[in-house]
């Protein structure tokens, strides 16, 4: 299946299309990081008819226009998105494997501070995993903890 | 896209009319559904979202691909456990996104096994 040419197109209107087009694709992976020393490991869990976008490509801008929204979102004076813009004229980007994708969806959805001081600290606070080698239960949920002696997956 | 049509009103021939900005503001701008007593969340189904952020028993976030156009959006979602309920904490009001967090009678979080997430607005 073919992406239409969709530069310019409201990215709500690419993402109809993609609900009415693609397959669903479920992700084996998962990123477990920690974002404070005080709260549990949180897992990111991509969404299955994202990683269709990602897949198919010419759907989703360029990460960095999340991260220009994201600037703006964190100014103090913040009332409304004005620059809601780049998400729909920003040419779309080209298919994504699905490692690629997770790649992006880190730098989208993780807070910057994390993935971007990936490498500080003695222990790993980011690891990209697949979903068998969590626990299976949500047993002590609250005390899952990355392990101190795991290697990053960088 | 093909396909597209351009009208500012929709017209029944009984039922009367409407304007259509009552429909592009009355829709779901994003939603997702999803069983939180897995290890980790399985989805069921989604629109506009592009992850969940598990943040411990009960507290789960929905990421969106099209972010609000503010955080004043509302935000409504159920859980199915028996006991349970929910309530959006407003915590972490986010353009890009929106933080749940399921509690039992207890008031102590809990996960549900068929979470629903739904947004309206207006999108950036």
């Amino acid at each position: 299946m073919q992406t239409p040419e969709f530069q310019g197109t409201h990215l709500f209107d690419r993402l109809c299309w993609a609900k009415e087009t693609l397959e669903a694709v479920q992700s084996d992976y998962r990123v477990v990081y920690e974002d404070s020393i005080d709260e549990c490991a949180k897992i990111l869990v991509p969404d299955p008819n994202w990683m269709a976008c990602a897949l198919q490509g010419g759907i989703l801008p360029p990460v960095w226009v999340y991260w220009e929204l994201a600037k703006d979102e964190a100014q103090p004076d913040f009332k409304k998105h004005m620059r809601g813009h780049l998400l729909h004229q920003t040419e779309p980007i080209g298919p994504m494997t699905e490692e690629e994708a997770i790649e992006y969806l880190i730098q989208k959805d993780v807070p910057q501070h994390v993935w971007q001081n990936i490498n500080d600290g003695n222990k790993p606070r980011l690891v990209i995993c697949t979903k068998q080698q969590l626990p299976q239960t949500r047993e002590w949920r609250n005390a899952w903890q990355i392990s101190d002696d795991l290697a990053t997956a960088a | 896209m093909a396909g597209k049509i351009v009208a500012d009103t929709l017209e029944h021939s009984t039922a009367g009319s409407i304007a259509t900005n009552y429909v592009v503001n009355g829709s779901a701008k994003g939603w997702c559904s999803f069983d939180g007593t897995a290890g980790t969340p399985t989805f069921n189904d989604s629109f506009n979202g592009s992850s969940i952020t598990d943040g411990g028993t009960g507290d789960q976030t929905m990421n969106l691909t099209n972010a609000m156009t503010d955080a004043n959006y509302p935000a409504s979602f159920l859980g199915n456990a028996r006991s349970q309920f929910g309530t959006p904490t407003g915590s972490h009001p986010s353009a890009s996104g929106c933080q749940i967090r399921s509690t039992n009678t207890s008031d102590s979080n809990a996960d549900n096994s068929f979470v629903q997430i739904i947004f309206h607005g207006d999108l950036a």
